[in-house]
């Protein structure tokens, strides 16, 4: 192998590609008659790459022939024993080997070649991207087509803990980056024969396989329509994860909410398949995006379906009033301290003036400074290696702002409801969802600061007229609870019991929209009767 | 090119709409640095002492003839009331005061006020202005002066309390009770648990003026006086009649009041001396007061039925068994009869006073409107018909419990 | 069955919401004192009695819009009554809302700068309120009923939480004798038309009536809105009014406002009541003013004959707040929105009824085929 120093000297002397092999329409190449030839069109295309093999060998000990695969791409084992073995098996017995070279490729087809899939082609054009797919291609000295098989084997993670969602009760399975893994994950969870999986490669130069699935029969197919459009619309050069795809298709890509939902989990997947939504899976990428994604969706956990409906309910309650407070508290905390003091009990006003005295900066200064500061704590918390970040953000916390307070440069209850805020920002199960608060968080802080109540009041109402006109592939935004769509509040801000659920969300236009079947007794305990009364009898 | 112009001129227009907001923050005081006002005290100056005119409203020679008032001040100084229990002893937290009590003239309290301003540093603001303490004097001679400017200042709110001290005003503003840090919250919260224990009836300063609006009914405030320095007692209701004081009672008497009106909870007890039983204490907790308007020869006659529930606190001669319910009943008698001379005796006090504080106009005005429309043409023409209307209260009582010794 | 609800998607209660939010605005912080100067003590039946004669406007308008269901006002009155008389109306119109929105919101100034800040320039307010209102008007009808709708318990629910609260204090003394001591006919009639002065909202349905899933409903959308709206100022005017007593009252600019700062529950955080109003406050007035300046536009581009509003709508802001700058002193408010009211109520009642007399008389307009 050449070294580095030669390997650059001929570079800087090679001729440059007037072609770029990101091209798709290129007309059709037919296969040279002669091996070598094809070859070295071949080796052509990839210049020197290291993991391009070519293993020249004869098939059945008659033909030439050669193998080109990627060695990094495909599982060589296999090659051995299931393609080059039966190739290379030189013995009597095989009488019927056809002379004709126009049959020998559904012999080897149908009767050599021990693998599950693969195909053949005529296209010398198309061989580069089938060879980067992970198949072994078979060129036989004389023949014009070329058989390839898929062979494709990539190391990958073990499936493990989904780790931007965690609960407390549910599967501890989450997506991977293979998508075949996914795939799999999906169906064993829904073993209907409706569930559709359909692929294309999408990205110019990664060509990443795309998957689009849905329940047939559940998902509107006016919806699925919609998605696959706007998903052929998408011309760039890759796709590298699931958010490229998601700021592609978006409604409104400049809103600070989002209108997709990704999730790392296959039961949620699963669940929104079920309510007639669609998710769209990418190779590559562990996350998985959901289409359409309402504002309700953003405080819901599996957590809430799977423990019992009170439980469920209150905790969804929680998450909703942490994600306002997150939004609101520290905007509402500047406007009374510093615009409407006579908003508080008389006692209180007087000792937060005693705790706000000696401190340098008015109130909005002081709190965008901690919350500017919590940020920077909490980006920098990302990139730390598990020991040391949980350390520091408790150090971060606690002693650089009992420091602060110390100093002066910021008083305690500032630090308190910096802390409050921060807290109840992480109980939003959503993350992109409790980014767009955190940020939200700003704007108003700063209209707090110029206006008091009367800012933060119309901060709020931008913020919601917002929420409001926004739209997710055509449903509005804070459907169920604008447009009310009583059956669905069912399942918004409370889960009622699972037996109330009686059919899909509606602003869906599901075909089917029944849930359960009619004969199921709407009330628990009708079902706990008709059990006792059936073992009576 | 049009749209490009139009989108142009907008953001400018937009723009320089938006740089207004930059120029400041024009309300924006942090609460440490706002002077708040906790309470008030409002003296009158007698005519000879010389004082100085601060002349921050108007020249010495605008000959302005007004009697001048000394307005005390009692604004928390921040940094000095903690919450929550302050870490020991820290700067010998007794010492250091957390008010400051200034002292100032002036011919009206608006006037007052600047020249209060003009002498402390921080804005001053009425948003937590709690508790008002006028003297004896100020409110025999003149309150339009002070309702006038307390209600068009929206800082002020109805639920101030507004005392009338017996004696100097300025005097309830330099306490220093032991059990709050704050005199002035010390004062309020005084007043509040009054009226929560049912010793006095939630008069603030918005009841007052409502009452003093109505025509059919005088308004009361609180009277109240210092003793050993630091004690703020109750000493009953001060009565208005035409806008001014003109009398006020005595402790029991406000018990005869909350009665009438069928105020609760209860709270007053009355000593007395039950015949056979010997002294006796009894402790009012309920009361349930039933008002009715009658017409007898064309002049109305209004009928007070009053029902009582009581409790035994006392009974001093425990020789003598209190330990039936027959023995309950005639204390109950003996009760009533005593009781009513001091519910007649109140009545009386305020008719000669020509002061309605138990709102009997306002039953005249609700029930016999016709009445009221040919023979009332104001406020003032009501107060002088209440002396000689004829009243009658009728008490009921009803002894429950008698605590939790049986004898 | 859902394509064709997808053109007309509005339902009857969101109708309701509509002109529910609409309406409850800056009339709820001085009608008290209208109320009892006509009324003394029978100021809640004043209240009350301001609901019929509005009922009128509402009834004309909805019926004459319901024999049109699927135009918008400004368009079939062309067909009544010819187009440049039409046009004329409707620029009337148009100036009216826009004047409308103007005062209320000088008005709705006036009461900031006297009670929340008292530095901050009038305009200042004005025009944040005015900016934030223009940009939420960009969007078409349906997006229009969400902001009611959405914002609508809000108002509602506080506005209960307030009134249950101050019963508490309500001296019913207060209130008799029921129609009051010194009313006379002349001050009762003024203080009707003072109450009903205050449902002008009712003339969004003519916008909502041709996106609406069952248009024959409007009439009683309509009327439960109506109701609604009359019980909560009727209760607002009974609350404050059993609190305070007649003379008090009368004496107050804003009623309402000092009920809400009286009231409390207990000592602590929920002393204050003034930070919930405040908040309602804001909420209620961005929603009327909202309607207001959206049927400003929308009548103008109507007359203009301009592809859709947006433009219009930012021509129209200068216009709002020189109106908004118009009077001189806060007596002067009070005239100019006491006027404005009269003239709105007579304008809209007589409108609708002018445009359908002049339909049965043409015999025009399709009687509801769906």
């Amino acid at each position: 192998m050449q070294n580095w120093k030669q390997k650059y000297t001929s570079f800087k002397h090679k001729p440059a590609r007037k072609e770029s092999s990101a091209q798709d329409n290129r007309p059709v190449k037919p296969l040279d008659s002669s091996l070598e030839s094809n070859i070295s069109f071949i080796q052509q295309v990839f210049g020197e790459d290291s993991d391009l093999i070519v293993r020249n060998f004869k098939v059945y000990g008659r033909h030439d022939a050669a193998i080109i695969f990627f060695s990094s791409v495909v599982d060589q084992n296999q090659i051995q024993n299931y393609v080059l073995k039966p190739l290379m098996n030189v013995s009597s017995d095989l009488s019927e080997i056809p002379k004709d070279l126009k049959d020998l490729p559904d012999y080897i087809w149908s009767m050599t070649v021990q693998v599950t899939q693969g195909n053949r082609t005529k296209d010398l054009n198309t061989l580069a991207s089938i060879l980067l797919e992970g198949n072994v291609v078979l060129i036989i000295d004389g023949m014009d087509q070329a058989l390839y098989f898929n062979l494709r084997k990539i190391e990958h993670r073990s499936i493990e803990q989904p780790q931007t969602e965690q609960v407390i009760r549910g599967s501890r399975d989450g997506f991977i980056e293979n998508l075949e893994s996914n795939i799999s994950l999906l169906r064993y969870r829904l073993q209907t024969p409706d569930f559709r999986v359909v692929t294309a490669p999408l990205g110019v130069r990664t060509r990443s396989k795309v998957a689009v699935c849905y329940i047939e029969g559940i998902a509107d197919p006016g919806l699925v329509q919609k998605v696959m459009r706007r998903l052929s619309a998408i011309n760039v050069d890759g796709i590298l994860d699931a958010g490229y795809i998601e700021q592609f298709i978006e409604d409104h890509p400049l809103s600070p909410f989002p209108q997709v939902q990704p999730t790392e989990r296959p039961d949620k997947s699963i669940a929104s398949l079920l309510e007639g939504r669609v998710i769209i899976l990418v190779d590559g990428s562990p996350f998985c995006l959901i289409v359409p994604a309402l504002f309700n969706q953003f405080f819901q956990t599996m957590d809430d379906y799977t423990e019992r409906f009170v439980v469920g309910s209150l905790l969804r309650m929680i998450r909703l009033i942490a994600l306002l407070f997150s939004l609101f508290f520290p905007a509402l905390y500047v406007s009374i301290i510093s615009f409407n003091p006579e908003l508080l009990p008389t006692e209180f006003a007087v000792a937060i003036t005693g705790a706000r005295a000696g401190v340098p900066f008015p109130a909005v200064l002081e709190v965008l400074i901690m919350e500017v500061f919590m940020e920077v704590l909490r980006e920098a918390t990302i990139r730390l290696p598990q020991m040391i970040g949980g350390a520091l953000s408790i150090v971060g916390v606690l002693v650089i702002g009992q420091a602060a307070v110390a100093a002066g440069l910021a008083s305690p209850t500032t630090v308190v409801v910096v802390a409050i805020t921060t807290i109840g920002s992480f109980a939003t199960p959503a993350y992109n969802a409790a980014i767009s608060s955190r940020m939200l968080r700003f704007p108003l802080i700063i209209l707090a600061g110029c206006f008091g109540l009367y800012g933060v009041m119309l901060g709020t109402i931008v913020i919601v007229n917002h929420l409001l006109f926004l739209e997710s592939f055509g449903v509005p935004y804070m459907t169920p609870f604008v447009p009310t769509i009583w059956k669905d509040l069912k399942d918004s801000i409370v889960r009622v019991p699972l037996w109330w659920m009686r059919s899909r969300p509606s602003f869906l236009n599901t075909p089917d929209p029944d849930l359960l079947a009619n004969d199921i007794p709407k009330k628990h305990t009708d079902l706990i009767f008709k059990e006792k009364s059936e073992a009576d009898e | 090119m049009n749209k490009k112009i139009y989108k142009r001129v907008v953001l400018i227009f937009i723009l320089s709409l938006l740089s207004g907001l930059l120029a400041g923050c024009w309300d924006q005081l942090e609460i440490e640095d706002r002077a708040l006002v906790l309470g008030l005290s409002i003296d009158s100056v007698p005519p000879d002492s010389k004082t100085n005119d601060d002349q921050t409203t108007h020249l010495k020679s605008a000959n302005i003839n007004l009697p001048q008032i000394r307005v005390t001040a009692q604004i928390a100084v921040p940094g000095r009331v903690p919450l929550g229990p302050g870490s020991g002893g820290e700067g010998g937290g007794g010492n250091q005061n957390p008010v400051w009590v200034v002292e100032v003239y002036g011919y009206t309290l608006d006037d007052a006020m600047n020249n209060l301003q003009q002498q402390i540093s921080d804005p001053r603001y009425l948003i937590h202005l709690r508790v008002i303490i006028i003297s004896e004097d100020i409110a025999r001679k003149s309150m339009d002066d002070l309702n006038d400017y307390l209600r068009r200042n929206p800082e002020v709110r109805r639920r101030t309390w507004l005392l009338v001290s017996e004696g100097e005003a300025a005097k309830f503003m330099n306490i220093n009770p032991p059990l709050q840090r704050v005199p002035t919250l010390y004062i309020l919260s005084t007043m509040e648990k009054a009226v929560t224990s049912g010793k006095f009836p939630a008069d603030y300063i918005g009841v007052f003026w409502s009452a003093d609006s109505k025509w059919g009914e005088s308004g009361y405030l609180p009277y109240v006086s210092l003793h050993q320095e630091d004690n703020i007692m109750i000493k009953g209701l001060a009565y208005f009649s035409g806008g001014v004081m003109v009398g006020s009672t005595i402790p029991i008497e406000i018990g005869a009041y909350m009665s009438m009106k069928g105020i609760n909870p209860g709270g007053y007890s009355d000593l007395f001396y039950a015949d056979e039983f010997g002294p006796v204490m009894l402790k009012v907790n309920d009361r349930f007061t039933r008002v009715k308007v009658q017409f007898k020869e064309g002049k109305p006659h209004i009928t007070y039925n009053l029902s009582l529930e009581a409790a035994l606190d006392e009974h001093l001669r425990s020789d003598i068994p209190i330990s039936s319910s027959h023995s309950l009943e005639k204390i109950e008698d003996i009760f009533q009869k005593r009781v009513i001379g001091i519910f007649n005796h109140l009545i009386e006090e305020t008719q000669q006073a020509h002061s309605d504080v138990f709102g009997m106009g306002e039953y005249i005005r609700a029930y016999a409107p016709s009445y009221w429309k040919a023979h009332v043409r104001d406020k003032h023409d009501w107060e002088q018909q209440y002396s000689n209307l004829s009243i009658e209260v009728k008490l009921k009582t009803h002894i429950d419990r008698v605590g939790l010794k049986q004898n | 069955m859902k394509l064709m609800n997808s053109n007309r998607p509005i339902t009857t209660i969101q109708v309701m919401a509509v002109i529910i939010s609409t309406i409850i605005g800056i009339g709820i912080l001085s009608i008290p004192r209208y109320m009892a100067e006509a009324g003394d003590s029978g100021a809640p039946l004043v209240t009350a009695s301001g609901v019929p004669v509005a009922f009128l406007g509402c009834w004309f308008t909805a019926v004459v819009c319901r024999k049109f269901p699927n135009e918008t006002l400004f368009v079939f009155s062309r067909r009544l009554l010819g187009t440049w008389l039409a046009d004329i109306f409707s620029m009337l119109i148009s100036l009216f809302f826009a004047f409308s929105a103007g005062i209320t919101m000088r008005q709705f100034g006036e009461v900031c700068v006297a009670v929340v800040f008292k530095k901050t320039p009038i305009e200042v307010v004005i025009l944040l309120m005015l900016l934030l209102v223009a940009l939420s008007i960009r969007r078409n009808i349906v997006k229009f009923t969400y902001v009611h709708v959405f914002y609508l318990p809000f108002i509602l629910l506080s506005a209960i939480a307030i009134i249950l609260v101050a019963m508490r204090n309500v001296d019913v003394l207060n209130l008799l004798p029921l129609t009051g001591n010194h009313t006379t006919f002349s001050s009762f009639s003024k203080g009707t038309i003072t109450s009903a002065g205050l449902y002008q909202g009712t003339f969004v349905i003519i916008l909502l009536v041709p996106l609406m899933k069952k248009p024959q409903q409007i009439l009683k959308a309509g009327t439960i809105a109506l109701g609604i709206i009359g019980f909560i100022y009727v209760m607002i005017v009974w609350v404050t009014l059993g609190m305070f007593g007649a003379q008090e009252t009368k004496l107050l600019s804003y009623p309402t406002l000092e009920a809400a700062r009286s009231i409390s529950i207990g000592a602590g955080l929920l002393e204050r009541f003034d930070a919930l109003f405040i908040i309602i406050w804001v909420i209620s007035i961005f929603t009327t003013i909202f309607t207001n300046y959206y049927l400003a536009a929308y009548s103008l581009q109507q007359v203009l004959r301009h592809k859709d509003h947006r433009l219009i709508s930012s021509f129209l802001l200068p216009l709002i707040f020189t109106f908004s700058l118009l009077p001189r002193n806060i007596f002067q408010v009070y005239s100019f929105a006491s006027i404005t009211a009269i003239i709105g109520l007579i304008f809209l009642t007589f409108y609708p009824l002018l445009l359908w007399l002049v339909s049965l008389i043409r015999n025009k307009g399709a009687i509801s085929h769906e």
